[in-house]
């Protein structure tokens, strides 16, 4: 699966968590862009993207995790 | 020595000295000698034998936990426990025997609430480096930092004397690389420093300090006044609470500034906030970081809550499977908040005030936008926002009328006294004569010069405020302008804190606050 596509799909979990089909999300993106991005939406986007995925975050990557960009980076090498 | 006090800025002007005269290699180590000091200085010396019992804990820890890695998570729970126990023993032991003999007492004849109790004294700043040290701990056991070799610089990370005693607590991946660099001489690193320094004497001097015998007294006295003392005593703890710790953290961050160190922010204009999850984001920032990365995560992403999730969602639905173990993590957090702030009752009621009024917010949220709009009511007009605002500080209020109030038993009266309607009239008719009553209690004329210092230092930190809220704090933005403006502005907070400001005996300001954590 390309990057492409997979921030493609993760901008669709994006929309459902956020209850917001307006959002465009680029790799760059962070919790400083968007408004609603707190820890509890946080866990709803892990969650949301682990069940899409079919992979579980390690702590390392929940805590440490920076932006979309380094989201995708995990869900490429799980999906490796 | 307290950080409000001629003897900090000559200790920090001498240090400041070494650390840019000697070679600049051994900055980090003038930096951890002068922690050393300020230790031996501001705290208890018998009391370092703690700090150095956590800092050889982790570093043997996490040394073990890279050199076993079949043991790491036994070594990692082993050490963890080292310190948590460190830190419940000399915070809580005399909050657990005063519970233990309560209950007792009810049991035997022979025991008394209060008849058990320690005189240990705790290590200085304890609450805050045994987060960071709990916190890089874990990170390394995660594999989010690799285990510093350095044991000198462990130990930096600890003891670093401006964020020592009041924290921000910071996260050792964030502040490691500047900490243990080597940084030249840099005027602007000093101007905005020194310009927060003020900045922060006088919030704590011109502000907190003037206020701080009238709520006391209010407090201390809350059976006499009752009612609309309240509501008065309530709102200038606010302001006192406000003023103190983020003035505290003005003159830390600003010391800090002067050796080209960032520290994390823990305020950016809490009073500008709309629900009071907001407020916690913008309120000790960095406790709030460190609860949800440490405690909320780990518990949401336990085996026990992914059990709890499914078996909800088989029972009651997808909706109810995701809000009770996410309200139910935010309980543990809000109860270590509370618990955190000491060891009472009290400090736990605010906790569980807080995590009330956000659980509250959520769940109303949705309802309360419907009535809005069939209302017809704009929720975004300025006129609402600013209704959020009042609204917020409103409810943070009551949370840390807990937090300040003698008991939680007294709490709840005074909460009752301000909500009951003839006991707030008949208090507003006493009004006049309890202030003369007041000013004789805490010094004649307290009253006046006090009540002029507090409306100049609000109008100037509401200016300080909006500077916060803007992003460039009101220091970088002094510090950019001309000589003749830096001039005349360092010289304006100069004199209203020589002027206006409250000083205690001896003409060192009492401890800030959130130092007695």
């Amino acid at each position: 699966m390309s990057r492409e596509v997979i921030l493609a799909k993760v901008n669709e979990i994006f929309w459902d968590v956020f209850d917001d089909e307006s959002l465009e999300i680029t790799e760059a993106t962070n919790a400083d862009d968007i408004e609603d991005w707190d820890s509890l939406t946080h866990i709803s986007l892990i969650e949301a993207v682990e069940s899409e995925f079919d992979f579980k975050f390690a702590m390392k990557d929940v805590v440490g995790m920076k932006n979309v960009g380094e989201m995708i980076d995990i869900i490429e090498r799980e999906m490796a | 020595m307290t950080l409000v006090s001629f003897s900090f800025i000559c200790f920090l002007l001498i240090v400041l000295l070494l650390y840019y005269l000697l070679p600049s290699k051994w900055q980090w180590v003038i930096l951890l000698f002068g922690s050393t000091a300020f230790y031996m200085l501001a705290g208890t010396p018998i009391t370092f034998i703690y700090v150095i019992i956590s800092i050889l804990s982790v570093y043997l820890g996490t040394h073990f936990m890279e050199k076993k890695p079949n043991s790491k998570k036994k070594i990692y729970v082993f050490t963890l426990l080292i310190n948590i126990l460190m830190l419940v023993a000399l915070k809580y032991t005399n909050f657990i025997l005063t519970n233990i003999t309560a209950v007792g007492s009810r049991f035997s004849d022979n025991i008394h609430e209060g008849d058990w109790s320690v005189k240990w004294i705790a290590s200085l700043g304890i609450s805050f480096y045994a987060l960071q040290m709990i916190g890089y701990l874990t990170d390394c056991y995660w594999g989010i930092t690799a285990p510093q070799k350095n044991i000198g610089k462990l130990a930096l990370y600890n003891i670093y004397f401006p964020q020592m005693v009041s924290g921000p607590i910071n996260k050792y991946s964030n502040l490691s690389s500047s900490l243990f660099a080597e940084h030249k001489f840099d005027a602007n690193n000093l101007r905005e420093g020194g310009f927060r320094i003020l900045q922060g004497f006088f919030k704590k001097l011109v502000v907190s300090e003037q206020l701080t015998g009238i709520v006391d007294y209010l407090y201390a006295n809350y059976a006499e006044y009752n009612g609309i003392y309240v509501w008065i005593g309530t709102a200038l703890y606010l302001l006192q609470l406000y003023s103190d710790f983020s003035g505290c953290m003005d003159i830390v961050l600003g010391a800090s500034k002067c050796f080209g160190i960032d520290l994390a922010e823990n305020f950016k204009a809490p009073f500008a906030s709309t629900s009071v999850q907001e407020f916690w984001q913008r309120f000790h920032m960095s406790l709030g970081a460190w609860l949800k990365d440490y405690i909320m995560y780990p518990l949401m992403r336990s085996s026990a809550f992914s059990k709890m999730t499914k078996k909800l969602k088989n029972k009651y639905g997808k909706k109810a499977a995701k809000m009770i173990p996410t309200f139910a993590a935010m309980f543990v957090v809000w109860f270590c908040m509370g618990l955190w702030h000491g060891g009472g009752w009290n400090f736990i009621g605010e906790g569980i005030w807080f995590w009330l009024m956000i659980v509250l917010g959520q769940l109303l949220e949705k309802p309360l936008k419907s009535l809005g709009k069939n209302l017809h009511i704009n929720g975004e007009s300025k006129f609402m926002h600013s209704l959020k605002c009042v609204g917020t500080s409103f409810l943070i209020g009551i949370g840390i009328l807990f937090f300040k109030a003698v008991s939680l038993r007294a709490a709840f009266t005074m909460i009752g006294s301000a909500f009951n309607l003839s006991r707030l009239i008949a208090s507003v008719g006493t009004v006049g004569e309890s202030l003369s009553l007041l000013d004789s209690s805490i010094g004649t004329n307290r009253i006046v010069w006090a009540a002029i210092s507090v409306a100049i230092g609000l109008a100037v930190m509401i200016l300080f405020g909006l500077k916060d809220k803007a992003e460039e704090r009101f220091h970088v933005y002094i510090s950019k302008k001309n000589f003749w403006i830096r001039l005349l502005v360092g010289y304006l907070l100069i004199m209203s804190i020589i002027f206006l400001g409250a000083y205690g005996p001896g003409y060192s300001a009492s401890e800030f606050i959130y130092g007695g954590f």
